[in-house]
Order: structure tokens, then C-alpha cells, then sequence
């Protein structure tokens, strides 16, 4: 569904993407994360149209982004970080806007404003950070697009909203449809997001499925720090250790092990994921 | 739901719907939830309710019935007895004894 | 999905998009309205028993409150159009940057000053009703909707193209910075004038004099009218008409092929 190759991009003198490569498939729900300031966004952004490459290609459904044309705009929702809504009703906002996308069904916009109990009826200006955010996700669910891009979706949602989100978009994703979510609030997400993306300032560290990550790594829970281990990281009684998976025993994935891990061996986890 | 650190999400998932086969919450022969039902319940990723369910599959406590859903299998409470009581004996009975033995106590003692 | 131009896409545009204005285009058309409500009762208050408004200088009013709530249509309307983050809104809504551009101008150039120009006309008739002794005659029968009206509504409309531009243009302090440009090219536009008439066309000019002929020009257009405009050397002919294609032809063009590829390639 997204290809991007050799993807090249700056800010002024700071280098964003230097030769970046990425896949993503149709049915799937990708969790992008990275430190601030590596390039989350601007991944996102580059993905919608928003920015342009310098260099290298981004395609998307077929389409080439920054085009902008309607046809590729209507199979895609960008919800940004802070959104910040119009001075106009969300029903009203909801029913103008769902006629520009060719799948949008009111109906469930109105079963998901119910669900995140945000009030149809007030303006955006009238509701709180995390209501507009809930409701513009309701929105951007219910236009039933190929492609939903999500920058820091839980940022800003108080703990009930958090589980409402997760319930919400694991029932939008559909065989077809290929959902991103940028966050660095890993524990907000945890069992929502599977492949799991990590960016660095070079670029990809890794693209890979739970299961793979399972199997090529393991997360052990014990009172000492082991030796074989890549990364070690101290929690409530005890240690989590994360090796190499060499016994193909099954356990949990913890993605914020995983995440400094992957930091702090970037060489030795690209060798163990390398395809 | 409350997910501990150890085991992977799906053997997890596998366990509640375990359980609520084992105290008749979910009735032998009547239908569960869809992949995508459940998913959305517990707010975890549709994949990993796919590997649950293909995981009681291939432990014959569920089934499915093409076009219509999945099913608990009947007989499958015993099943599930079965499949736990061997996991008791050889996961949970070794470190009970384990304890034990660095405890200095015998078994009378206890039970 | 047709990607260029959709007549029912862009329906349901200019629809969504006016929809949305229609409290900031009612605010800007009874501001205006207030202006002249306050006017009236500005006569009532401090007048002598023998102030009254004419209907002529009323209907300029309104014209003027019309061209003025036109200009600044862009900048009320469109304000957040390029804005780094308000924007993002616009640039992804699944239409073509035709349509938009176009939707724009129907909002800006039609709907708004149209609005205006009926609110202040209606809120005039109502107090001549009330009070015909001080506002003298309707002004509805006032206007001169004639060529006069047309030409001046063209250069309106150009002007209307410069600031729609500008507004996609710079990013802050927009309308400083669109007063401050025309300002600027006005000054130089002006010099250039000057520069030809006094060095360049001195012979010209010197014959324009010799007349004695009471020359009226309100534009740069007018020249044409004057009778004796065969006997102007042919260079002063060639310049006025590339000043004439320049202005009426090549600077709207460049505000609209800039603005829509502004539209098109601006990134956020």
C-alpha cells in the first residue's frame, strides 16, 4: 500500500531522511516510533502530501502524494498532533466534510461520537483538547478510508478515553485498510500496534511484526541481569533482560525494552532483523 | 484487561476464553465473538485474536463455521480440563515442589 | 474520480465552504451596515434640522462598502488557509485545486460583496422609510449600475486577484505585508510614469500641453479617449497599450496561475 524508496528530506541544514526505505501493507496496524524529533511527522506528512521528498519516491495506493489529487486525497485521513477544530458544529463539520470521501457513513460517525461520548451538537471551539481529538478521530473512522494516519492519537486523552481509542481502532482495521500510529506513549498502544516501526535520525532501525520480534528476541523477567543479554533494564523486582531468542520459546513482547534496546545496539538488532 | 509481562498476548487471551468455557460463561456449541468483536472488547490488534483463535483451534475448543462464526466445541470444557491439568503437572507442580524444597517443607505439612 | 474538474464535487464545495463563512460574511456585511445605521444617527444626534444624506452619495457608499468587504474577503475568509497547521484542513480536503481556487473566488469575489451590498442596501431603504426627510430619496434608484460601475468593478476584481494571492503568499502579518507590496509597486509604477512623461515623452507631453484642450483622466485607460490620440508618437502608442495588456491582461493572469500553483506545491 506504501512504498517509499530512498526517500531523501531536510529542514534547512538538518537532515531528516538520508536514503530511507519502507513498506507497508493493507490489513495491518502500524505502531511508528521514535525519539521526538526524529522525523515521525515529517514521515507522516510526507505520506499524505503535506511535504514533498527531495529526493527518492513515495507512492501511495498507486499515487505519487504531494500530487494532491482528489482521487488519492479521498482515500486517505491525516489526523495531526494538535487539531484544532473550526468554530462549527461537529455534526455539521461531519456531514459537510463526509461528502467529499466516497465511503463515509454517517451513521457510524454518530455510534462513535456516542462511544467516545463527546456531544455532536457543540462546536469544536466548545469542547475540550481531548473531546475535539475524539471526535475528529470519529470522523476520520467513519470516512472508511484505505489509509488513516494518526500522529499522537492518546496524547491528550484522559485513561477511559485511551481504552475507548484502542477498542475504536481495533474495530476500524479491516483487511484492506492500513492504519498508522505515531506515538512515543508505547503503554497507551501496547497490544493495538503490530508491526512496530522504529525511526532513528539514520533512518529505519526496524520494521517488523510482533511475531517476528518474538521470535528473534526474547523478554525475560528475572531477579538478576543475565549475561547473554543485549539490553538490560531494571523494573519493579527485578530485571527485564532482552537476548537473542535462540530456545524459540514464546514470551511477550515489551515494546519499550525493545525500543532502547534497539537504540542501544542499533548495528546488532539491524544484523538480527536483517531479511 | 490486565496483560502481565510474561506471556505472549494470544496464550493470554487463550486463558480468559478458557476460563469462561470452564465457568459456563460461554456455552458449549453456541457461538463466541468475531475475530474483530473480541478485538474490539479488549482493545488488542484483530491479528493477534486471529492467532488465538487459530491456537484453540488447533487444541479442538473452538471451531468455525464457514460464513457464519466461530463456535465452542462441545466436549471442550473437558478438553480444557485435560490440557490444564498436564500443564499443572508439568509447569506448576516442579516449582511448587522447587519451593518446597528451599522452604525445608514437606508436602503433609501443607495440604 | 474525475481529478480535474467534478461540476458536483465542486457544488458541494462552494456549499461546504460558504456554509462554514456564512457567520463571518454576516459579520462583515453588518459592520458595515452598522456604519451606515451609525451615520444616520449620528445626523439625528448632532445634526442641524437641515442635514440630509443624498441618495447618490448613499449608493456610493454601498458601492464602496461592497469593493471594501471584497478586498478583504481573502483575508477574513482564507485567513488559515496557509497557516502551518490550521491548513492541513484545506490542502487534504479530497477536491481539485481548480476547484478550490474557484470556490474561493465565488466566496470571496461574489457571495461576501453581494451579501454586503444587499445588507447596507436594505438596512438605506429601511431608514429612508422611517425617516425620508433625512435620508433624501431611496437609493436604490441611485445606481448607476452603468459601464462606469463595470470598470470599476474590473479593477476591483484584478485588485481582488492581487490580494487573494498575497494571502496565500505570506504566512504572517498578511495584510501588512499585501498593503506595504501594493503600496510599494503603486510608488513604482508611479515613477515609471513620471520618468517617461517628463524624459521620454517630453515631446509628447509638450503637444498635450499645446492643446489647451481640458484633458479629463481618471485612469491610465483614459488616454485613449483623448481626441487627439493619433498624434501621439507611436512609441507612446505602443508603451500605453503594453501598459493596458500588461494590467488588464498579464497581472491577473500572473495572480491566478500564482495563486494556484501556490495551491498546489505549498507545504506544511
Amino acid at each position: 500500500m506504501v512504498t517509499i524508496d530512498n526517500l531523501y528530506f531536510n529542514y534547512s541544514k538538518h537532515v531528516v531522511f538520508n536514503d530511507v526505505s519502507l513498506k507497508l501493507e493493507a490489513g495491518k496496524i502500524y505502531g511508528l516510533l521514535g525519539q521526538n524529533g526524529v522525523g515521525k511527522t515529517t514521515l507522516l506528512k510526507i505520506m499524505c502530501g503535506l511535504l514533498k521528498a527531495k529526493s527518492g519516491k513515495c507512492n501511495v495506493n498507486g499515487y505519487t502524494p504531494y500530487l494532491r489529487e482528489p482521487g488519492f486525497l479521498g482515500e486517505l485521513f491525516y489526523i495531526p498532533e494538535d487539531f484544532i477544530g473550526p468554530d462549527l458544529a461537529v455534526n455539521k463539520f461531519a456531514r459537510l466534510r463526509g461528502e467529499f470521501y466516497p465511503n463515509y457513513d454517517h451513521n457510524k460517525f454518530c455510534r462513535l461520537m456516542t462511544e467516545f461520548e463527546v456531544n455532536g451538537n457543540s462546536k469544536f471551539t466548545k469542547l475540550s483538547f481531548g473531546q475535539q481529538k475524539k471526535a475528529i478521530i470519529a470522523f476520520a473512522i467513519s470516512t472508511n478510508t484505505k489509509l488513516i494516519l494518526m500522529d499522537e492519537p492518546s496524547n491528550g486523552l484522559d485513561i477511559p478515553s485511551k481504552a475507548q481509542l484502542r477498542r475504536v481502532i481495533s474495530q476500524t482495521s479491516t483487511d484492506d485498510s492500513c492504519i498508522v500510529i505515531s506515538t512515543h506513549q508505547v503503554r497507551d498502544l501496547e497490544n493495538l500496534i503490530d508491526p512496530i516501526i522504529i525511526l532513528d535520525k539514520n533512518g529505519v532501525l526496524l520494521n517488523a511484526s510482533i511475531d517476528e520480534i518474538s521470535e528473534k528476541l526474547c523478554f525475560e523477567f528475572s531477579p538478576s541481569i543475565t549475561e547473554k543479554a543485549i539490553y538490560s533494564e531494571q523494573t519493579l523486582g527485578g530485571y527485564i533482560n532482552v537476548c537473542r531468542n535462540e530456545t524459540s520459546r514464546e514470551c511477550k513482547v515489551n515494546i519499550e525494552a525493545l525500543f532502547n534496546s534497539v537504540h542501544q545496539n542499533r548495528e546488532l538488532i539491524k544484523d538480527i532483523f536483517k531479511k | 484487561m490486565e496483560f502481565n509481562e510474561h506471556k505472549p498476548i494470544y496464550l493470554q487471551i487463550s486463558d480468559t476464553i478458557c476460563d469462561s468455557v470452564l465457568t459456563g460463561e460461554w456455552k458449549e456449541e453456541e457461538r463466541i465473538p468475531s475475530v474483530r468483536e473480541y478485538g474490539g472488547i479488549l482493545g488488542v490488534n484483530p491479528n493477534t485474536i486471529m492467532r488465538t483463535y487459530d491456537h484453540l483451534q488447533d487444541a479442538q475448543i473452538i471451531y468455525i463455521k464457514r460464513g457464519v462464526g466461530y463456535f465452542v466445541n462441545s466436549g471442550a470444557k473437558d478438553k480444557i480440563i485435560s490440557i490444564q491439568r498436564e500443564q499443572f503437572i508439568e509447569e506448576e507442580v516442579p516449582k511448587i515442589k522447587r519451593r518446597l524444597e528451599l522452604l525445608g517443607l514437606k508436602a503433609i505439612d501443607i495440604f | 474520480m474525475k481529478e480535474f474538474f467534478d461540476i458536483n464535487r465542486f457544488f458541494k464545495l462552494v456549499q461546504k465552504e460558504s456554509s462554514e463563512r456564512f457567520h463571518m460574511m454576516l459579520k462583515v456585511a453588518a459592520i458595515f451596515a452598522a456604519l451606515l445605521t451609525g451615520y444616520w444617527l449620528s445626523l439625528i444626534v448632532f445634526g442641524s434640522d437641515e442635514s440630509t444624506a443624498a441618495a447618490s452619495s448613499r449608493a456610493s457608499f454601498i458601492f464602496f462598502s461592497a469593493m471594501l468587504s471584497m478586498l478583504i474577503a481573502p483575508f477574513n475568509l482564507y485567513k488559515s488557509y496557509n497557516h502551518r497547521k490550521g491548513g492541513i484542513d484545506y490542502v487534504l480536503l479530497p477536491a481539485s485545486v481548480t476547484e478550490k481556487y474557484l470556490s474561493m473566488l465565488i466566496n470571496c469575489v461574489i457571495l461576501l460583496p453581494l451579501l454586503t451590498f444587499c445588507s447596507v442596501l436594505l438596512v438605506d431603504t429601511a431608514i429612508t422609510t422611517i425617516t425620508p426627510d433625512i435620508f433624501n430619496g431611496f437609493a436604490i434608484s441611485s445606481l448607476n449600475l452603468g459601464e462606469k460601475f463595470a470598470k470599476g468593478y474590473v479593477e476591483a476584481l484584478i485588485m481582488q486577484l492581487g490580494f487573494i494571492y498575497c494571502n496565500l503568499l505570506f504566512r504572517k502579518y498578511k495584510v501588512t505585508k499585501t498593503l506595504l507590496s501594493t503600496i510599494g509597486l503603486y510608488i513604482f509604477f508611479a515613477m515609471i510614469t513620471v520618468f517617461l512623461i517628463t524624459v521620454v515623452f517630453k515631446d509628447d507631453f509638450q503637444m498635450m500641453n499645446d492643446m489647451n484642450v481640458n484633458i479629463r483622466i481618471d485612469k491610465i485607460s483614459d488616454i485613449s479617449n483623448i481626441k487627439e490620440f493619433e498624434n501621439f508618437s507611436s512609441l507612446f502608442k505602443t508603451l500605453y497599450y503594453t501598459s493596458q495588456i500588461f494590467f488588464y491582461g498579464l497581472l491577473p493572469a500572473w495572480f491566478i496561475f500564482g495563486s494556484y500553483h501556490r495551491m498546489k506545491t505549498i507545504q506544511y
